[in-house]
């Protein structure tokens, strides 16, 4: 046993899992216990803060907060479950690492309230899952395979840039979450407009469902019958955002959206009850071993 | 002395702004693959960034602009050869926005939810319930009060 594998992370996540979906924390947490990956729960974490609505208000706010959550607790590294935390902190700790004023800046707001800058590594849950050792342990976890079935990975932005701040994976055309649900004998297809953003983060509705309709569109056009991803907002965008459009436009897409999380479970022995499966809004019926 | 909306160059300067759109050759790369260049009609970043450098961008800042319709992918970051960081701009020009009380509703909204309680969205009482029936520790921030301490907005 490595001795990176003995140390405990701080377990980040993120506003999305606390107040809307808690299934998919579930499922994330789980896996990382599969692996014996210790986690700790420091309920001071506040939001990130996001990178894209808040910093928009302030980008000194934006720092001096997430210069607070990195600096709770010494050195500890920290796991989130959504790329737009780990990129937002990240993004941070690198601006307060290279950049002089930024950092004084927001080490005296920190500093009102006793705390002294800490810079810890933070990393998305799939970084710790990405690695050959671990690997082979989840291949050999697995109980029911899902052999066969066709799936649409799709990486959204944050998970691998930017990357002088983030580093992980190639940043625009990663392949781990191909490479995970390899494991579990699912296919991940080649489609169209694979490494597009979802559209979520832009304000401008038509901006975002344009964008949606289009990646959906290409997934059913070559064959998918599932999603598969690791960010929350990307969640809420295929599986509420799918729902909605297909309301307004009477066009069926029917494709049901996974946490890679979610998959791992499953395949592990997990039942879809007890990973909160009821709570998607696409459900995932007729889907072999999933039920 | 340029402006853009009520500001003074000097203060685009501060948030870094317009010093890393001064880099900009207008070579284009950032519109190749952006995906709100493409969905919609009227966001082009090499066009920001140009009216950012001439000092012309009033228009920016100023209600239902262009610059809210981009979705933060970092492309462009990735692949400008010039080291504009171009996110870092349109983040600059949206700062300037809210300061003047011309950005979108649900920025002020986001903001108030993450001062005041520590997390951006509403934590309702069912989401709190489900929690605690999957068996996932309680959900809200203990001192959310700290952050108006170093925002300022106590």
């Amino acid at each position: 046993m490595s001795e990176n594998r003995a140390s405990a992370y701080r377990f980040f996540p993120g506003c999305l899992a606390r107040t809307k979906l808690p299934h998919i924390e579930v499922s994330v947490r789980r896996v990382l216990e599969r692996l014996g990956i210790g986690l700790e729960d420091d309920a001071r974490f506040t939001c990130c803060p996001d990178p894209v609505v808040f910093r928009s208000s302030s980008r000194s706010d934006w720092l001096s907060l997430a210069a607070r959550n990195l600096s709770l607790d010494g050195e500890k590294p920290i796991v989130t479950l959504c790329p737009g935390c780990a990129s937002s902190l990240s993004e941070a700790r690198h601006l307060l690492s290279e950049d002089p004023g930024s950092r004084t800046d927001a080490a005296a707001r920190i500093g009102k309230l006793g705390l002294d800058l800490n810079l810890p590594p933070v990393s998305h849950f799939l970084e710790i899952l990405f690695d050959e050792e671990r690997m082979k342990e989840i291949a050999a976890g697995v109980k029911r395979r899902l052999d066969g079935l066709r799936i649409a990975c799709h990486y959204g932005c944050h998970l691998t840039r930017p990357s002088d701040a983030v580093d992980f994976d190639d940043p625009e055309k990663p392949r781990c979450l191909d490479e995970l649900v390899a494991l579990v004998g699912a296919e991940s297809i080649t489609y169209e407009d694979k490494y597009l953003c979802c559209g979520r983060p832009s304000l401008d509705e038509e901006t975002s469902t344009g964008i949606l309709e289009r990646k959906l569109s290409a997934m059913k056009e070559a064959g998918a019958q599932a999603i598969v991803l690791a960010c929350p907002f990307c969640f809420e965008q295929f599986d509420v955002g799918q729902t909605l459009l297909e309301r307004k436009t009477g066009r069926k897409y029917g494709l049901p959206v996974f946490y890679l999380s979610q998959l791992l479970c499953l395949a592990m022995g997990g039942t879809a009850s007890e990973l909160g499966l009821d709570m998607h809004k696409v459900k995932a019926e007729g889907i072999e071993g999933v039920e | 002395m340029h402006t853009v909306g009520s500001a003074t160059s000097e203060e685009i300067d501060i948030i870094g702004g317009r010093e890393l759109a001064r880099l900009c050759y207008s070579c284009g790369i950032c519109v190749g693959d952006c995906p709100a260049a493409r969905f919609s009609d009227d966001f082009n970043p090499r066009q920001i960034f140009l009216r950012v450098c001439l000092g012309i961008g009033r228009e920016l800042v100023g209600r239902d602009s262009p610059i809210w319709k981009c979705t933060t992918c970092y492309t462009c970051h990735e692949r400008c050869p010039a080291g504009v960081k171009p996110l870092e701009v349109i983040i600059a020009l949206r700062n300037l926005s809210f300061r003047e009380g011309t950005s979108p509703e649900g920025v002020a909204n986001i903001r108030r939810s993450v001062i005041e309680k520590g997390v951006a969205g509403a934590l309702t009482r069912r989401a709190l319930e489900l929690r605690e029936k999957m068996g996932l520790p309680a959900a809200e921030p203990g001192d959310a009060k700290e952050l108006g301490l170093i925002t300022g907005h106590e």
